[in-house]
């Protein structure tokens, strides 16, 4: 059967898929969206949107998405380590730099996801609902993609696919760029829960024990709903055992325990789990004759597992390639490159440094230390908001400046150190007591000791390999540090 | 063109017969050559000057009694002369050698004798620290000092200034460095090498270090003979060459070499006189430097168009080479000596810089030996002695190991019937005839490499003057060159034949550790040297105020800023040691490189380490000594913290417990 022929065509139509087809319809290029389900879908997310991806849906039009009465400005945030609150303030980063609302939003998916790809349709892209791409072919210089709608099969051709079809990407596989490093996957679950009292707009995230790395997030929205879930590294859950069903359920009820406005918290639709794969696990996402953008090109989070401004970043940088590439009529991956070029230019200065705290939290051995320093930071952020400012972004803000975060924390550090220091030598010469300066450092310095030795006796090799891995991931960094400005802070022009 | 004139002058030598070597001199090097050389096919003739073989290892045997010139240390990574020891002769090493794990100093008035061991393993680095030789601080200055030089990046190139820097030199300009530790470095040079830190080449030493600073390492330092060196070694050796056909001359001098249609001609005078002078194919001059010098000038009156130097003039610049005599005393009592310990023992300043070994507990028991102590007493300081008759000399010596040693009786002068020794048995030799060879600042540049067939032809240098791996004037050393010069011939022989004569003469290579280990060794313990360093200025300062030094009260201000500096440069050096492109990259490049090439290794690393569920090695030493060791310390500084709190328990800080499990 002869195929239809599109300029472009986009393998899914998540935000990814749909700010790409919008992107390249306004520029009057011939794009079709296909899309396995018929929105309005669910999908598994928190649905937590930063405020430099509200700055993007407004650019696109989409301002029914960001207005009106069922959505809540997110604001404020609690932080538990355990039981203990560390954290309770508003969020110190959510300055209005270039545009950007001074809040965060909760946007159920289904409502986000069906407004964006509408937005995309109405732009002049064709959108296929219920259409599932089988298989990506490349013959005579074009993509072949054979499509089944219902019963019906048939095939598409163009010069140019977007693979746009999240983690598992058909796209992707077909090109042979298929990720499936645990170190860089987290796994998540997530229901809405019903019931929550909170006070407006103020998020609660938390640490425990039984899923490190990772943490569990209540996004409250209007009417006492909430979204509720947890995410962990797939290694560590892998290699100590870990269910992420059984942490689900037992960080409801310590939720319920904790905060007072979760006392009387009911689930209110069925947990669903879901994968991310982020940044730092990527070689390239361009092959002869298409890109990959969203989760299909591994561009969420290391850290906050957030995946959905990335996605409509990493389209609106992809399109113009695409738009280069059709002018100039070359699809073959040389010229595609300079995609990656590109995506790196705008990501590794933020993500680069998300992905080194990341490496180092892979180690779980290491949970003690990690939860002692942060706890202290988050304690610290909390009576001091100008560490809360670049420290605390590089938590859950898009507002990333490594270097400024480095120098303030090994300020911090080192003050760390040498007030503890001081304090233990002239508390021991003048025999008196010493200051809680000591015991933090110290306490420190035993939490390392012990994780180390941990570590080396649970799999020297693999303990090793992960040093070899934190080593990779700050020598990557390292010219990301020069960068004094954060490219996704300013935003894409568009 | 030279060899083949020389072929058709005396035709009974045709390509396939066995080439004639001379080698000039029968110590160690010159044996090593012989030996491989003989292995080989090659037709050996030595010549000894002296009635025994030997040289610096040999001994005079008087009313049959061996006196060693003196009973040497053979450290266990003298890989070449163990290869000779174990496989040529087949012998057992645990079985002829005594194994030494460092040395043992005596304090004058002292009961009790200090050990210095060799820092191989956790534990001996902490018996060192605690050994009382030093203060802990200082000691920890005095082993991070010795792992720094080690670890320093000399350029390895002779026309480099950095190598003609003496060990002093070196020493003063490390920031953390303290007089005394400076002290012991120059002790121990005297003591091993008869020559201060000061004319001491600070490459030398670090040669020396590294080859003692592999780590953790289970293996002794050194190993002392259970018996003489003639016995033991080298009579099983002449046995040996005699097997293999090797014609060896002692007694016989050679006093000219002439270069005579591109070969040597030697001249050797025997005790039935001169012989007529003898053309050889080749020739291995393994003397001493300054006998070499002799041979490769000429006498005067000599035809200088003949000799080395005419060929070789560098050869001239040789000549101020500097050589020690270390003046012994073999001491046998008439009983035995209660509480002399075993092996090494330095006699903590004393003038002579003596030191003793009893050999009554380490050779293996003679009716001789039974009933008495027999100490072997040697003075590194030759010039500390009175310039009297050789007797007279031994007795000063015996008096000075008396006045640290007080549990005999010496009497009144040698000979002395009334005192504690057995005069007819002991021995004094001044070893004018047999020097160490020293390796000064400058030397190294001049030292010609052993056996380099590019400068001379047919002639071949060896002894432990030469250029070697083991650098500092050892037994090591010598067999190397040995060997070298052996193997430089045998490949000048397969180039003029067309064929290679035997196997090809190979080397033992010693796995040191390499740079970059010392380096990351040396930037870890860093914070530790400078620490310790600050604290031994502090308790010195807290012990007199107003300091010995003027102007050096500041130091522990300055601490900091040389810290620091010490600290990059290290880091520096050891990324140009990983990462040799790196001198032309940019800085930010230069970090991203050595990091990646850190993470090989670590990943390489990673790969040979036990995987979970793996059968896993024993905890190694250095693991369970390392963990003890910080956990102690751990555990000490917050019982110390939470006494000086006076029993105030500190600030709950424990968000970790699992407060959290509910209830299902
Ligand atoms: C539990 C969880 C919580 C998260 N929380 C947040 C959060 O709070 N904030 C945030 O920013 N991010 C969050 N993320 C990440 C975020 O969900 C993703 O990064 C985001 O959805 C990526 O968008 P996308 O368009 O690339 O892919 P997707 O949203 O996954 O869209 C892919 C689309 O492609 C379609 N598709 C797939 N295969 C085919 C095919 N063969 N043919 C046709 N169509 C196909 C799918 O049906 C789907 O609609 C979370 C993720 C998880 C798992
Ligand atoms: C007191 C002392 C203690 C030492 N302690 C140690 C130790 O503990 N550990 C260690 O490893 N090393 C030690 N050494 C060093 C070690 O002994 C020497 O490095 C090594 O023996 C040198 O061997 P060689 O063959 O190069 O030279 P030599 O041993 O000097 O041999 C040269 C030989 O050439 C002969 N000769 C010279 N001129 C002529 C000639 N014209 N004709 C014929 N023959 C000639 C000499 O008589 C001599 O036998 C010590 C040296 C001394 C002097």
């Amino acid at each position: 059967m002869a195929g239809d022929r599109f300029d472009v065509i986009v393998v899914g139509g998540g935000p990814a898929g749909a700010t790409m087809s919008w992107a390249l319809a306004r520029q009057g290029i011939n794009v079709a969206v296909l899309e396995r389900t018929r929105f309005p879908r669910e999908k598994v997310c928190g649905d937590f949107v930063e405020p430099a991806g509200l700055r993007l849906i407004r650019v696109m039009g989409c301002d029914a998405a960001l207005d009106g009465p069922t959505r809540l400005p997110i604001t404020a945030n609690r932080v538990y380590f355990g039981p203990h609150l560390a954290y309770r303030n508003t969020i110190p980063y959510y300055d209005g730099q270039h545009g950007q609302p001074r809040h965060s939003l909760i946007i159920p998916r289904a409502e986000l996801d069906a407004m964006l790809l509408q937005n995309a349709e109405d732009t002049g892209a064709t959108v296929l609902m219920a259409t599932e791409a089988g298989a990506v072919r490349r013959e005579d210089g074009t993509n072949q993609v054979d499509i089944r709608c219902g019963d019906a099969t048939r095939s598409l051709s163009a010069p140019l696919v977007i693979g746009a079809d999240g983690f598992e990407s058909l796209v992707g596989r077909s090109a042979g760029l298929q990720r499936r490093d645990r170190r860089h996957i987290g796994i998540a679950r997530r229901m809405y829960l019903e019931g929550v009292e909170v006070d407006a707009g103020e998020t609660t995230i938390w640490f425990d024990e039984d899923h490190i790395p990772g943490y569990g997030w209540m996004f409250p929205m209007p009417g006492g709903r909430a979204n509720f879930g947890i995410g962990v590294l797939s290694e560590s859950a892998d290699r100590f055992g870990l269910s992420v069903p059984k942490i689900f359920g037992e960080s409801l009820a310590r939720l319920r325990l904790r905060h007072p406005g979760c006392r009387n918290a009911r689930a209110a639709s069925k947990p669903l789990g879901g994968v991310v794969k982020a940044y730092g696990g990527i070689d390239r996402n361009h092959f002869h004759g298409g890109l990959l953008i969203g989760d299909a090109g591994s561009f969420v989070d290391p850290i906050t597992g957030e995946g959905i401004t990335q996605g409509m970043e990493s389209a609106i940088i992809a399109s113009r390639t695409v738009v280069a590439a059709l002018a100039a009529g070359r699809f073959d991956a040389d010229f595609l490159g300079r995609y990656d070029t590109e995506f790196r230019a705008h990501f590794d200065p933020s993500m680069l440094y998300v992905g080194f705290c990341a490496a180092i939290m892979r180690n779980w051995h290491f949970r003690e230390i990690l939860w002692r320093v942060t706890r202290r930071g988050f304690e610290r952020a909390n009576a001091d908001p100008e560490f809360g400012r670049v420290a605390g972004a590089g938590f859950g803000g898009v507002d990333v400046q490594p270097r400024a975060i480095l120098i303030q924390l090994w300020t911090a550090v080192f003050g760390h150190l040498a007030r503890g220091g001081v304090d233990a030598v002239s508390a021991l010469l003048a025999g008196r007591a010493p200051g809680g300066g000591a015991h933090d450092m110290l306490g420190d310095l035993g939490a390392w000791h012990r994780g180390w030795q941990a570590s080396i006796a649970d799999d020297a090799a693999w303990h090793y390999a992960w040093l070899a891995d934190v080593a990779r991931a700050f020598a990557r960094m390292g010219p990301a540090l020069a960068t004094t400005e954060n490219p996704r802070v300013r935003g894409l022009e568009i | 063109m030279a060899k083949a004139r020389s072929r058709k002058a005396s035709p009974a030598k045709a390509a396939s017969a066995r080439p004639e070597v001379a080698i000039i001199g029968g110590g160690i090097a010159g044996l090593s050559a012989a030996l491989r050389l003989a292995q080989r096919g090659f037709a050996v003739t030595v010549f000894e000057a002296k009635p025994e073989l030997g040289g610096n290892m040999s001994s005079t045997t008087v009313h049959g009694i061996d006196h060693d010139v003196y009973p040497h240390m053979f450290c266990d990574w003298y890989a070449n002369f163990w290869t000779i020891f174990e496989q040529d002769l087949g012998f057992a090493r645990a079985t002829h050698f005594e194994p030494q794990d460092g040395v043992k100093l005596l304090e004058l008035g002292a009961e009790t004798y200090l050990d210095l061991r060799n820092p191989s393993t956790l534990a001996t680095v902490w018996e060192n620290l605690t050994s009382g030789i030093l203060s802990v601080p200082e000691m920890i200055v005095l082993m991070f000092s010795m792992l720094d030089l080690a670890a320093y990046p000399f350029g390895g190139d002779v026309t480099d200034n950095l190598e003609r820097i003496d060990v002093n030199g070196f020493l003063y300009s490390r920031g953390y460095v303290t007089e005394d530790v400076a002290k012991v470095h120059n002790y121990i040079l005297t003591l091993v090498w008869s020559m201060n830190s000061d004319v001491t080449a600070a490459k030398t030493y670090q040669d020396f270090l590294r080859h003692f600073s592999s780590f953790p390492n289970e293996q002794p330092l050194a190993w002392l003979l259970r018996g003489s060196l003639r016995q033991k070694i080298v009579q099983p050796l002449a046995d040996k060459l005699r097997d293999l056909g090797v014609t060896v001359h002692t007694e016989t001098m050679v006093t000219a070499l002439d270069i005579i249609d591109g070969r040597p001609r030697l001249t050797v005078e025997a005790r039935n006189g001169v012989a007529a002078p003898q053309p050889f194919d080749n020739a291995i001059i393994a003397t001493p430097a300054g006998a070499m010098i002799r041979l490769a000038m000429g006498a005067p009156g000599e035809d200088p168009a003949t000799k080395i130097v005419a060929v070789e003039p560098r050869i001239a610049q040789l000549q101020h080479f500097r050589d020690a005599a270390i003046p012994v005393v073999d001491i046998y009592f008439k009983k035995k000596l209660a509480g002399v310990p075993q092996g090494q023992i330095g006699l903590k300043g004393s003038p002579m810089m003596l030191s003793v070994i009893d050999i009554s507990q380490l050779w293996e028991t003679s009716s001789m030996l039974r009933e008495r102590t027999a100490l072997v007493l040697a003075a590194s300081d030759a010039f500390a002695i009175p310039a009297v008759g050789p007797e007279a000399r031994g007795f000063a010596m015996i008096e000075q190991l008396h006045r640290w040693l007080p549990i005999f009786n010496p009497g009144k002068h040698w000979g002395d019937p009334d005192s504690d020794i057995e005069w007819a048995m002991s021995h004094f030799r001044a070893n004018d005839t047999n020097r160490l060879f020293i390796d000064d600042v400058t030397s190294w540049a001049f030292r010609p490499t052993a056996g380099d067939p590019a400068a001379l032809p047919n002639i071949f240098l060896a002894g432990d003057y030469c250029q070697s791996s083991a650098d500092m004037a050892t037994i090591e050393a010598a067999v190397q060159t040995g060997l070298l010069a052996a193997q430089a011939l045998q490949a000048a022989d397969a180039r003029s034949h067309g064929k290679m004569r035997g196997e090809p003469i190979t080397l033992a290579v010693e796995q040191l550790d390499g740079g970059a280990k010392l380096l990351a060794a040396k930037l870890a313990l860093l914070p530790a040297a400078y620490g310790a360093s600050a604290w031994a200025a502090l308790s010195e300062s807290l012990a007199n105020p107003g300091g010995e030094r003027p102007g050096t009260e500041n130091y522990p201000l300055l601490l900091p800023l040389s810290y620091t500096l010490d600290w990059w440069k290290t880091a520096y050096s050891l990324a140009l040691q990983l990462a040799p492109e790196l001198k032309s990259a940019s800085l930010a490049d230069a970090g991203k490189t050595t990091l990646l090439k850190a993470a090989d290794l670590l990943q390489d690393f990673a790969r040979r380490q036990p995987g979970r569920g793996d059968p896993r090695p024993p905890p190694s030493e250095l693991a369970t000594t390392f963990s003890a060791f910080a956990g102690a310390a751990m555990r000490a500084a917050e019982a110390a913290l939470t006494k000086a709190a006076r029993g105030k328990p500190p600030a709950p800080d424990a968000p970790y417990k699992r407060r959290w499990r509910v209830k299902p």
